[in-house]
């Protein structure tokens, strides 16, 4: 795979992390030509991107970050420990 | 014990979420996508419509149904599947994340048994055949044995799609849904245009219609264009409607019928948005007198897809589950295919 994007993504408490990489990681790239790696360090969440061309790893980075927010805006306002 | 459940649905353009209480519909508010005349919805753009809109939705349906906290909620379900991709995703993703905060079990549904379990109980059918009919669903289907089985289907396009496509080709209005403007227009046909008629044994095919009846709109647009003399009599849009409609539920009561008498049933239960027409409902009405049979139809709050029916499936599954621990995170994938009878009835002893 010639092209790489590595984000990492800080969330404000361990338990937050947690929810998000569960909730995140259950479903696969729609299309085959990306692969996505994901892990989790305390509260920080690693994904790795690699594909052939920079144009699949955009497309994918741009919806993977959408569904970010979703869950954080989720959280925000619904999270009864908040 | 009360059990309350939740159900988001989102795999086509319209979003809805339900909450029921023990067979009570507590709320069930919804909000449809609608493109501009000519156009049909999109997964990119549906799903950012889902992502927009899904929180308030929430907050709706709660305030309707006089829920102060999701934490008063048992079993959090949403639809796993068949479906657009993206907008699946988008509502299982919000699902997850508040399953996960408020420590709920979760359950994915299956959107085709959404529809059924949500016939069954507004109508009380206890075992009718069941004509699926919407814009990504065309089935017949019979419970036997702990699964609800497909006795036949379209082979290829959902008989809404065929509408719902038809529909762009003149550019009628998506508002509430194309299929309405289609039944007002039909309503006023006065000739009947010969279309193809596609049932192949228990099963039906669209897609040949849909490309007959739009070589005739381009012909008419053609010849209106060059303001030819017209062969064969033009033909206005409301007759175009009121031909289409009687042909494609002229098929689909034809298979309604063989699937009663091969089955032995004598209640036909009709479900899915398109079950909305009617038309199709005075249709199998008529032949159902015939049999002796009934039909049972449900109005459009239920009919269309809407969050109290993935809430009723998802709560008979739960209920049915002794361990009420709903489905692992793994599980609740979503998948753009998803067959009717994959699924176990585990809620039903019959």
């Amino acid at each position: 795979m010639d092209f790489a994007c590595e984000l990492n993504i800080p969330l404000l408490t361990t338990r937050h992390a947690e929810i998000v990489y569960n909730t995140v990681r259950i479903d696969r790239e729609p299309k085959k030509n990306v692969q996505r790696i994901e892990k989790l360090n305390n509260n920080i969440l690693n994904v790795r991107f690699e594909a052939e061309e920079a144009k699949f790893i955009r497309v994918a980075v741009e919806s993977y970050l959408e569904k970010i927010n979703s869950i954080l805006r989720t959280i925000q306002r619904f999270d009864p420990n908040l | 014990m009360a059990i309350t459940a939740i159900g988001f649905e989102g795999s086509a353009n319209k979003i809805g979420i339900g909450i029921i209480r023990d067979g009570e519909v507590l709320s069930n508010p919804r909000h449809t996508y609608i493109t501009p005349p000519g156009e049909g919805f999109r997964p990119n753009l549906t799903a950012k419509h889902h992502q927009s809109v899904i929180l308030d939705l929430l907050e709706k349906a709660l305030k309707e149904a006089n829920i102060k906290s999701l934490a008063d909620i048992d079993v959090f379900c949403f639809t796993k599947g068949p479906g657009m991709g993206a907008p699946l995703i988008v509502v299982a993703t919000v699902v997850r994340t508040l399953a996960q905060l408020y420590n709920k079990p979760i359950i994915g549904v299956n959107h085709c048994i959404g529809h059924i379990e949500m016939g069954r109980l507004i109508t009380g059918a206890k075992n009718p055949v069941v004509l699926y009919v919407s814009g990504g669903n065309t089935q017949i289907i019979a419970y036997s044995e702990h699964r609800y089985r497909i006795f036949g289907e379209t082979i290829d396009i959902a008989v809404g799609n065929c509408l719902d496509r038809f529909a762009r080709l003149l550019k009628l209005s998506n508002d509430p849904s194309p299929g309405y403007n289609i039944e007002q227009l039909a309503k006023k046909g006065q000739n009947y245009i010969q279309l193809p008629y596609t049932v192949k044994g228990m099963d039906v095919s669209f897609s040949g219609i849909l490309s007959h009846i739009k070589t005739i709109i381009v012909g008419n647009k053609q010849a209106r264009k060059n303001q030819n003399e017209i062969k064969q009599h033009s033909y206005t849009n409301e007759d175009l409607c009121f031909s289409l409609q009687e042909t494609l539920f002229a098929m689909l009561v034809e298979i309604t019928e063989r699937a009663l008498a091969h089955v032995g049933s004598n209640q036909v239960l009709i479900v899915g948005g398109v079950g909305c027409n009617v038309r199709l409902q005075e249709m199998m009405g008529a032949m159902c007198k015939e049999r002796q049979a009934t039909v049972c139809a449900i109005d459009e709050r239920y009919c269309i897809d809407n969050g109290a029916m993935i809430a009723q499936a998802g709560y008979e599954m739960y209920n049915a589950d002794k361990t009420r621990k709903g489905m692992t995170l793994d599980e609740t994938n979503c998948s753009q295919r998803y067959r009717t009878d994959a699924v176990y009835v585990s809620w039903r002893d019959d």
